[in-house]
């Protein structure tokens, strides 16, 4: 989608509070491809902690800021665990993603940008649901 | 390729490229705010909660870890201290790593999404205001809450592409930074600074 919009929109990932940190709130069995993370505890932890999820991901095709240990980013967007947006021009929220991992859908936000700009609406097909993966309520409903 | 929901929310929503990189032990000492370079930081090769604090913190190597040797906080201690004995020990972390991927393995019953855990059906866990609470998200057509957040990084590909047009002469003919420079500023970025200019779409999310 980046490559898609990027000339037109600025895609920014903000690095929040970890969801699964080992020693967090919700910690997750380590096993399969759970990273080991302990929770950082200062801006330099949770520093290196993106960093290492900028290398293992690959997000070098965004602008990656890292929400400070106050979670004031956080809190504003009610952005835990993830989340996504869309603030057209005018600083207001054109879009605004349900809550992840169940209501995180990208192309909804794909398709707020086209709406934004726009270009014509993508037709898609209705996902399949998968049994390990309910999904919940979108937003914006086909 | 590894499945995309096995790392945790990003991985959802980007290509799993990876970069190989070299050491670098999270301390909480190290000079604030200056961004790491993507050489220093490693992946933990541990394969094992217990094997990664272990290794980490069991200085006398005798299968638990003391709050001296631990080194960290004491709410951070007391969640990892599962039967509150006063130390971290292999077995209980194995046991609480072995219930919860049982708890993955069976699915996501009464709202308790990867997302979703209240802390309640792990036992003695650390309360207080570490958990962000769970506030109301901004509705469509307000205004956006502005920021001011630390970059790590900016766009590599737009950095990348622009390089590409000026045909910039650097010299000894050096590669283009890739990370964040340690430089002695650190970057800022402002959300209201984009307004007037272009939409910014905002991806939220941590590693696990």
């Amino acid at each position: 989608m980046q490559k898609e919009y990027g000339e037109k929109v600025e895609f920014v990932v903000v690095y929040i509070r970890e969801a699964h940190a080992l020693d967090g709130a919700s910690p997750r069995g380590v096993g399969g491809d759970h990273p080991i993370v302990e929770e950082p505890l200062t801006i330099q932890e949770r520093l290196s902690v993106a960093t290492r999820c900028d290398a293992k991901l690959d997000l070098s095709a965004f602008t990656v800021v890292i929400d400070g240990l106050d979670d004031k980013a956080n809190s504003s967007y009610a952005a835990h665990p993830d989340r996504l947006y869309l603030v057209n021009k005018e600083g207001r929220i054109a879009y605004a993603g349900g809550r992840g991992p169940r209501e995180f859908f990208p192309d909804e936000l794909e398709d707020s940008i086209r709406e934004e700009f726009g270009l014509e609406a993508i037709e898609r097909e209705e996902p399949e649901q998968r049994e390990d993966q309910p999904r919940g309520r979108r937003r914006r409903p086909r | 390729m590894k499945r995309a929901r096995e790392f945790g929310v990003l991985g959802m929503v980007l290509a799993l490229g990876s970069l190989s990189s070299a050491d670098d032990p999270v301390k909480g000492d190290d000079p604030p705010t200056e961004t790491p370079k993507v050489e220093e930081i490693v992946e933990p090769s541990a394969r094992s909660t217990w094997e990664y604090l272990s290794e980490k913190y069991d200085a006398d190597s005798d299968g638990k870890i003391s709050p001296e040797e631990y080194g960290r906080d004491e709410t951070h201690f007391k969640r990892l201290d599962i039967d509150s004995d006063g130390f971290i020990a292999k077995a209980e972390i194995e046991e609480r790593d072995r219930s919860a991927r049982n708890e993955r393995g069976g699915g996501f019953g009464g709202g308790r999404g990867a997302g979703g855990a209240r802390g309640g059906r792990r036992g003695p866990q650390g309360e207080g205001g570490e958990r962000p609470e769970r506030t109301v998200a901004p509705l469509e057509g307000s205004e956006a809450p502005d920021f001011e957040l630390l970059v790590l990084a900016e766009s590599r590909r737009k950095q990348k592409e622009e390089t590409k047009k000026e045909d910039i002469d650097l010299k000894g003919g050096e590669e283009v930074p890739e990370e964040g420079d340690s430089v002695a500023a650190p970057k800022k970025l402002k959300l209201s600074s984009f307004k007037g200019e272009r939409p910014v779409a905002l991806i939220f999310g941590s590693y696990t």
